[in-house]
């Protein structure tokens, strides 16, 4: 058993995805977004290990994934819809992305650190305002937010840090699950934003991490922003719920491939 | 006369007081390196070095007490994988991620002493803290060897020495491939510094 747990599939795949699936079964109609966080503490808990101490920067996205999951309880309560709300939460997730990147821009020149501090807070902050929302079609939404968390995941494995990859790619695991309790039937919150928040703000922080310690180049990071624009196609989203879950997959795919393929071929020196 | 005995002793006094004066020696970088070995699935052993380390010592050997404080640079991680020709990762590349040594975050590696520890007149071993990722834990580093004197060459005075230690990475929070990646690991660490 204790192999079986060790093993990172299992970490990052496997157990955040069954978390994500019970999770969604009890509060997937009101608070889905806690089935996000509930497989993000599950790779934590597998992976890293729930020491809180010393504040570096994974240590920090740990503690940003356990404040996701007050904010997506108060969230089922307020309602996306709320501008107000939709405002704070990006700049809220602004705010998270440069504390977790603190004690690595300090390590830097001034300028460089500023600069980096404002794009990462930029784009973690872009990707929860265009995150997709109740008037978005639901499956392709979730299919993008999938695509979104193994994307930078898979940035992460490139350029970083494999412990990064898995908590990114578990955030995906579990949205794959709450996509697939939606398509056989389970009820789910219309209230996409509740699911989007925690991946976004997550997933996004991963990405930012692999760029600013390891060898992902920042403008690999842009197609992402793009992945939560794919549901916006709505025209193109027609037919049974499978079948736009299909199309959102592998429209999602096309910017995070190019953000992969970035990555891949235009590392920076480390 | 009472004046030339007094004279006497107190020079004499002079001299015991300079000679146990402690000396501060500056760790010579060229030659002094940590280097580790740690257990890769139970097949084999990897082992690397850190390619940068400074430091001082203080040592006073007439009474026994002195100091070492000694920072290595977590990037200068060196295991001979540092660039591959198909440009994928390199293991230093990863050790030097938040996986590892997290470098970018945690840049220095720094070991402060707390006690010298002497078997009669060999220093046997040296008590103090390690601090790496943030996490500061108490180690102890045994000496097996210890030598002050002349370079053989220059004739200058140095100190050398070799020290070992085992410690369990995950007291750091260095959590990542165990068991696959040994939890322990074996630091050895060969100094010499010269008279500041």
């Amino acid at each position: 058993m204790n192999e079986l747990l060790d093993h990172p599939a299992v970490q990052g795949g496997v157990a955040p995805f069954v978390a994500g699936l019970l999770f969604a079964l009890v509060t997937g109609r009101r608070a889905p977004g806690l089935a996000i966080v509930a497989g993000f503490a599950v790779a934590v808990g597998l992976a890293l290990g729930w020491q809180l101490l010393p504040l570096s920067s994974t240590r920090k996205l740990v503690w940003v994934g356990v404040v996701c999951a007050f904010v997506v309880l108060v969230q089922s309560f307020l309602g996306g819809g709320n501008k107000k709300w939709r405002a704070v939460s990006a700049l809220g997730a602004a705010a998270a992305v440069i504390w977790v990147l603190l004690g690595v821009l300090q390590q830097r020149e001034t300028a460089f650190a500023l600069g980096a501090g404002l794009a990462a807070a930029a784009f973690v902050g872009a990707l929860v305002t265009t995150a997709p929302n109740e008037h978005d079609p639901r499956a392709p939404s979730m299919a993008a937010l999938v695509i979104l968390g193994w994307s930078a995941g898979a940035l992460a494995l490139l350029g970083a840090s494999a412990s990064l990859a898995l908590l990114a790619i578990a955030t995906g695991a579990a949205a794959a699950a709450v996509l697939l309790l939606a398509l056989v039937g389970l009820r789910i919150s219309e209230d996409m934003r509740n699911l989007a928040l925690p991946v976004c703000v997550l997933a996004g922080s991963v990405a930012c991490v692999s760029s600013v310690t390891g060898a992902v180049p920042w403008f690999a990071l842009l197609p992402l922003l793009a992945v939560t624009w794919m549901p916006r196609l709505r025209r193109i989203y027609r037919g049974p719920a499978v079948l736009e879950a299909g199309l959102g997959f592998v429209l999602s795919a096309v910017p995070a491939g190019v953000s992969i393929a970035l990555a891949f071929f235009f590392p920076h020196a480390v | 006369m009472q004046f030339r005995r007094f004279a006497l002793i107190a020079s004499l006094f002079a001299a015991g007081a300079a000679t146990a004066a402690p000396q501060t020696y500056v760790i010579d970088s060229v030659h002094s390196f940590p280097a580790f070995s740690i257990g890769h699935l139970g097949m084999s052993t990897i082992r690397g070095r850190f390619d940068k380390m400074a430091g001082k010592v203080v040592f006073d050997p007439a009474a026994k007490t002195g100091s070492v404080e000694v920072k290595i640079a977590a990037a200068s991680v060196s295991t001979g994988d540092d660039k591959r020709a198909d440009g994928k990762r390199s293991r230093d590349e990863h050790l030097r991620s938040a996986d590892f040594f997290n470098a970018a975050e945690f840049p220095e590696i720094v070991y402060r002493s707390t006690k010298l520890n002497f078997k009669g007149d060999i220093l046997e071993s040296i008590d103090g803290n390690l601090t790496m990722l943030g996490v500061t834990r108490p180690i102890r580093l045994q000496l097996p060897l210890f030598k002050c004197g002349p370079h053989p060459f220059t004739k200058k005075p140095m100190c050398g020495a070799d020290a070992e230690v085992t410690i369990k990475r995950t007291d750091f929070g260095m959590k990542f491939g165990v068991p696959a990646i040994a939890d322990e690991v074996q630091l050895h660490i060969n100094l010499e510094a010269y008279p500041e």
